[in-house]
This record gives structure tokens, sequence and C-alpha cells, in this order.
């Protein structure tokens, strides 16, 4: 039963790509831990999977900072104006 | 850095900056230039409550993001989240992972492919990419986007994300899962093999 346990673990996909979200946030289990390294070892795309989503997390993380720096968007003058009134009109 | 305030300034030095996020967290025009004169007007009206314990821009900020939540959970988006998850287990699992004997590998057409996030060229820097990522969540279920931002853009905790929302542990799992998933495929789709 444990057996059958780690071994559809760790040639499942599905259960590793969870795994590697959940070590982000919280310790696994001695299994669970056991299990992710051996899959890890073997599966390329998986292998591929940890690095992309640290690089998704790391642009996430940056959005702001990036954000600030050059704004993706623009508020339209009218929009601004409106604002501005707004904001005058609560002074 | 100085923290006092200066709302003068507000509109010229953060306006387009709360307006990318609001728009990058909620794809929709109109309601991010609602958010952000709402994050202007209740900032001047609290502006007394300022302690200058975090700068203007991340006090502007916050104040942003809270909007959105109360906006997200206004609108209940996250109501009924376990039946939703259950219905669309079996069409998610279909789209990413192999079914039968050999369940839970990789599909061949969804199997992760290698990216080229060289330092030379690399994409954090781009503002196409943000684009990019601002469309892979307006392409995200709904129910994913909220608990999606909180976790990956506000960096809040698993139980503060469940608190926020109203929802159990193990949906939040599966939330993050998918939403991570798909935001992988569809950063692959339009961004690395464009």
């Amino acid at each position: 039963m444990a057996f059958s346990r780690i071994r559809n673990s760790i040639y499942n996909c599905k259960q590793a790509t969870l795994l590697v979200l959940k070590k982000k946030e919280q310790r696994l289990s001695i299994a669970e831990r056991a299990s992710l390294f051996i899959h890890l070892l073997f599966c390329d795309p998986c292998k591929r999977f940890v690095k992309q989503s640290d690089f998704i997390d790391h642009s996430l993380h940056h959005c702001d900072e990036m954000l600030h720096d050059q704004p993706v968007h623009s508020l339209s003058e009218e929009t601004r104006k409106k604002i501005q009134q707004e904001l005058d009109s609560a002074n | 850095m100085s923290n006092t305030l200066q709302p003068a300034d507000w509109i010229g030095l953060y306006g387009d900056y709360l307006y990318s996020l609001a728009l990058l967290k909620t794809g929709n025009k109109e309601l991010a230039e609602d958010l952000v004169q709402d994050t202007f007007l209740s900032a001047f009206k609290a502006r007394e409550g300022f302690k200058g314990n975090s700068s203007e821009k991340t006090w502007l900020a916050t104040i942003l993001k809270n909007k959105i939540v109360d906006h997200y959970r206004k609108k209940d988006v996250l109501k009924n989240t376990g039946d939703y998850l259950a219905d669309t287990e079996e069409s998610f699992h279909t789209s990413f992972f192999t079914t039968g004997d050999q369940a839970g590998h990789w599909s061949p057409a969804t199997a992760p492919k290698e990216w080229d996030t060289g330092n030379a060229d690399n994409p954090v820097n781009k503002r196409e990419f943000y684009q990019i990522l601002q469309y892979c969540i307006q392409k995200m279920p709904p129910k994913l986007v909220p608990v999606f931002l909180a976790r990956f853009v506000d960096q809040e905790n698993a139980d503060e994300i469940c608190k926020e929302f109203n929802i159990s542990s193990s949906n939040y799992w599966v939330i993050i899962h998918r939403a991570k998933l798909l935001m992988r495929s569809c950063l692959e789709k339009n961004w690395f093999s464009a």
C-alpha cells in the first residue's frame, strides 16, 4: 500500500508539480521529499517546470517595481483631469 | 525617502503605476480607472492616518490592493469554489495530463519545453512581457485569479488567503496548482515560442 502510493507519486507528473509548489510554502513529509527527489532525477519536463515556475514567481514578484519604473499603461488625459477634479473637490 | 504625503503630486507620480497594476489584476480599463480614482480619494480622506511607516507609493499600492480584494469579494467570485473545482477536475486533468493506466504524465502537447530566459534578453525587464502576463491572467478562469494574484503578486501566505476568500486549504492548493500550470503554458505559447 505504502509502496504503491510512493511508486504512484514517483511516476506521476501531476503530483510532482503540486509538490514542487507546496515545497515553496511548507515543509514536505519525508515520503514526499523522497518521491519528488527521485521523480526530478528522471523527469526532464518536470525539471523544466521547476525552473519555469521559479521564473514566473520572480517576474510576478518584481512586477510592482517594474510597473512603477516603466508603467505598461497610461491614464488618459481625460481621466487624469477627472480624478484631479475629484481630489480638488474633496479638499 | 521622505515619508510625508504630497497629494498634489499623486496623479503625476503614481497614476500610471497604479493604473498599470490595476489593469494587470483586473484586465478591465473602466474598472481599473475607477479603482485608481477610488484609491486616490480614499487615500486623500485617510491622509491624517498616514504614519510614515512605509513610503507613499507602498501606502497607495496597499489601498489599491485592498480595493481589488473588496471588488472580488463583493462580486463573490469564489462562491461555490469547491463545486466548481470538482466539476472541472476532469477537463483540467485531460488538458494537461495523460489518463488511463499511466495516468498523470504530461501530455506530449503540454509538457514544458525549454525556455530561453538568457540574461541579455531577460523578459523581466521588458514592458511587452508584462502585457503578456496581463493577457495570461485575463485568460485564466475567473475563480482562479484572486488567489493567484494574492499569492504571486501580493506575496500573501496561504493562511491569509484562505481567510480572505473563505476557502479551504485543499481548494487553495488546487487553485494554485491549476493557475500555475495555466500561466506556465500561456507564457510558453505566447512569449517563449512566439
